[in-house]
């Protein structure tokens, strides 16, 4: 007897927490960027980032976070306010990677560096 | 406020951040009705609490830390800062942004909604993992100052 097989529809998941999950995928990356940014150039970007807060931690976080905020924002804007589609397994790849990504960036960099 | 009773108020903190994540994941994994109230209230306390440690950690880093770095780096430990403390203090940037993240996760029907549940726990377990190499990483700095002060 043949058996009818429904497929599972999977529920979407909201548009801030797919928008916000790719900016924090992409803020995690660049804020790994930005640390090898400024360890290597010490008289150019680790100088302007201490200048602008006086001391570079204080703005690399500000930084950090405006740039999750705004990419976030903005994410939730497109495809006319419904934010980008994407499906929720490829979404926990982009948070899990770019937190991965980002860490193995900032570990190996001082590791290496010491 | 002294810096004993900020380096107090940053590991409580940052602890609560570890058992709240880990709270998140278990009642996720368990999610009904019943409990997403509760799942949601501990999020916020988890985002709120790495927050405040944040913010403690920061100034006390900024006022404090570099006389202990000095200390550090002049004894028998100096990977202490160059790569446990400079990881950690960069690490913890995407772990705010985590904590920040998990609120907005769990406003999803977790008992009814597959996907929202599965980025719960992925989340919730990324802030666990992180928060507690933050919390060794921390360890390893405070051991950089003791074998620092030994008599070597």
């Amino acid at each position: 007897m043949e058996r009818s097989v429904t497929p599972r529809r999977e529920e979407e998941l909201s548009n801030f927490a797919v928008s916000f999950g790719i900016s924090l995928a992409v803020t995690s990356i660049a804020s790994a960027l930005l640390v090898v940014a400024k360890e290597r150039s010490p008289t150019t970007v680790l100088a302007a980032m201490k200048s602008a807060t006086g001391h570079h931690w204080a703005t690399h976080s500000l930084c950090a976070l405006l740039l999750f905020l705004a990419i976030g924002f903005t994410l939730t804007r497109t495809n006319g306010g419904r934010g980008p589609r994407i499906a929720t397994a490829c979404l926990v790849q982009v948070v899990v990677g770019g937190i991965a990504v980002g860490s193995l960036v900032i570990g190996g960099y001082y590791l290496l560096a010491a | 406020m002294s810096p004993t009773a900020i380096l107090t108020l940053h590991v409580v903190l940052g602890e609560l951040c570890v058992v709240g994540s880990l709270w998140v994941f278990v009642d996720t994994l368990h999610a009904t009705e019943a409990n997403l109230g509760r799942i949601r209230a501990v999020s916020l306390t988890a985002a709120i609490a790495m927050w405040l440690a944040y913010l403690i950690a920061g100034y006390w880093y900024i006022v404090y830390y570099g006389a202990e770095k000095a200390l550090i780096l002049k004894g028998p430990w100096p990977f202490a800062h160059d790569v446990c403390m400079e990881t950690k203090e960069h690490l913890v940037i995407m772990l705010l942004l985590l904590v920040t993240y998990l609120p907005i996760v769990v406003r999803g029907n977790l008992a009814s909604n597959r996907a929202a549940r599965s980025l719960a726990l992925w989340t919730s377990g990324l802030i666990f993992v992180l928060a507690l190499v933050a919390e060794g990483f921390g360890s390893m700095v405070g051991m950089g100052v003791k074998v620092a002060l030994l008599p070597h």
